[in-house]
């Protein structure tokens, strides 16, 4: 078992991403949306650092919300949303897991 | 020379997909839509699917037909092969008997193109002109981009940038099919666009390659999207794998005992283990089981709750085995089994005691992997790995138990173009982890008070 770091790690520390299929640098998982991190970031990082309470320290409140908020929304929800955002012409920045296919 | 290949010949391929949601236990609760509340109905997805999908979508219909043109064209590479796997048997010194279906036979090298290959087909027979779909890595899209070619529709991969510069073998794949494969976030759609103005250096992600795919189909009406995993006519298509598996176990003069499939959106799992857990609602005795990373336990230990997608409780509400919103998971380092919700269908043949599901380090499923490779031959993809390393320990389990147990489990796919994650294995850079209990249970809390559906039983 691995152990645990208080501080986060590099820019340059890789871990596999999910739902990409492929290694990422933690660079990207802190601003993979728009320089606001990637939803799933606590999840890739939580027992590798203090990720929670880094994210906490960095983002203001209602950032750390915007980022994680959108954890569990399935498929189907994601899809109608999509199809409604794009017959508006209001595109929003997406977020929510287990959208899309590696 | 004993024999180690099963073979069916084309002839014998199966006229029919299996749909579960006819023998389900517990009938399935539909989605509700976001907006509403009411159930998602073909209306709402009719911009990106064509009718008949969405037909299939829906159906509880046990059979359906497979068209001929699409049985020619899985006769490319179906029937697959179902392996006994002798030599792993021998170096596991195990009484038991191992099986295997090797899904890694397609041209894409994955069970990716079943489904694949009966969208485009739908695709083509509902007038679709173009195919839209994201991806990360490449597997999904370069599964699509050889089925459109198949039926001569244009294919449009939004992939990743990041994933764009960092894969070129599955990209060239995809373009070699003849697929359009454009770096997301692209110039193309008016939500590439925005993202570009905020940030034009953006690596972009998934969620930005989907809204493009989905914007680009919803603009055309001659466009649709197409989906690689989770959904149910996705599962159904899968359906072949499990049907060709069982003619294949009687012609080895078998019957598993166990069934085994690496679970992440489900559609490997589901198109081995479906038409078995068929049997099994019908009373035959078998362990399935779906197999997950310990590191992100989205089925061993979830609750099956409706979910609610964000804090503020704005984006219910689809029945989910989950672990609630505000769960963090561990470290995971083997790519498409992590969704957070479990498919639907799944979570409720756990919660009816047809399947059971169990998790595995990952850093035993890459010896297993090894071991794997090294008695068969065959280089697994990552997920499929965890597959092989619930293999391995039914087959010991077997072994101290004297008993000679019948294992089947699906090698969805091949490793070849990701061997970077057997590189990190092999410098050591992959490591364990394990989810403190008191975080799992602070998590559930969160789940208590919502409305929960039905738990088994009509």
């Amino acid at each position: 078992m691995s152990t645990f770091s208080t501080a986060p790690p590099s820019d340059d520390v890789q871990v596999r991403c999910p739902r990409l299929g492929h290694q990422v640098h933690f660079g990207y998982c802190r601003a993979e949306n728009l320089g606001s991190p990637c939803f799933k970031a606590l999840d890739c990082w939580y027992l590798q650092f203090d990720v929670v309470g880094y994210f906490k320290q960095t983002l203001s409140g209602a950032d750390f919300a915007a980022a994680f908020v959108h954890q569990g929304r399935p498929k189907m929800q994601t899809l109608v949303d999509l199809i409604q955002q794009a017959k508006q012409g209001t595109p929003e920045e997406p977020s929510g897991p287990g959208k899309g296919s590696a | 020379m004993k024999t180690q290949k099963f073979l069916l010949t084309e002839q014998e391929m199966p006229r029919k997909w299996y749909n579960i949601m006819a023998d389900m236990p517990t009938p399935m609760e539909p989605p509700l839509h976001p907006g509403t509340g009411q159930p998602c109905g073909p209306e709402d997805l009719a911009p990106i699917f064509p009718m008949n999908l969405i037909e299939q979508e829906v159906s509880t219909d046990r059979w359906i037909d497979i068209p001929e043109e699409i049985l020619d064209r899985y006769a490319i590479w179906r029937p697959s092969p179902l392996f006994r796997a002798r030599n792993l048997e021998k170096a596991l010194d195990t009484p038991a008997r191992i099986y295997f279906k090797n899904e890694g036979v397609s041209p894409a090298g994955s069970h990716k193109p079943n489904t694949a290959l009966a969208q485009a087909y739908y695709n083509k027979v509902a007038g679709t002109k173009k195919i839209t779909t994201e991806t990360g890595a490449g597997q999904w899209g370069s599964s699509l981009a050889m089925c459109c070619a198949f039926f001569g529709i244009e294919c449009k991969v939004f992939m990743v940038k990041i994933s764009y510069n960092q894969k070129p073998y599955r990209r060239l794949m995809m373009e070699t099919w003849g697929a359009n494969c454009t770096a997301s976030p692209s110039t193309e759609t008016k939500a590439g666009r925005s993202i570009l103005e905020k940030n034009p250096d953006s690596p972009g992600s998934l969620g930005m390659a989907i809204s493009e795919a989905v914007e680009e189909a919803v603009s055309d009406e001659n466009t649709k999207y197409a989906l690689g995993s989770v959904l149910n006519h996705v599962m159904i298509h899968q359906s072949i794998i499990g049907l060709e598996a069982q003619k294949q176990m009687e012609m080895a003069g078998d019957y598993p005992d166990v069934i085994i499939g690496s679970a992440g959106g489900g559609s490997n799992f589901a198109g081995l283990a479906f038409p078995f857990a068929r049997d099994k609602i019908n009373g035959k005795e078998i362990d399935i089981i779906a197999v997950e990373p310990t590191s992100c336990p989205t089925m061993t230990r979830g609750p099956f709750a409706y979910d609610f997608g964000d804090t503020v409780q704005m984006t219910p509400l689809l029945p989910m085995h989950t672990l609630g919103h505000n769960f963090v998971p561990a470290p995971i380092h083997a790519g498409g089994l992590r969704y957070h919700g479990m498919s639907p269908i799944v979570s409720q043949l756990i919660l009816d005691n047809i399947i059971r599901p169990e998790a595995i380090h990952q850093l035993e499923t890459f010896k297993a992997g090894l071991t794997f490779a090294r008695s068969e031959g065959y280089i697994s993809a990552p997920e499929c790995n965890h597959a092989v390393a619930m293999t391995i320990r039914e087959a010991l389990k077997a072994k101290e138990e004297g008993k000679e147990k019948v294992i089947l489990f699906n090698w969805s796919g091949h490793g070849l173009v990701d061997m970077a994650s057997y590189a990190s294995y092999f410098k050591g850079e992959l490591a364990d982890h394990d989810l403190p209990q008191e975080q799992i249970d602070a998590a559930l809390k969160d789940l208590e008070t919502l409305p929960k559906p039905r738990q088994g039983g009509k």
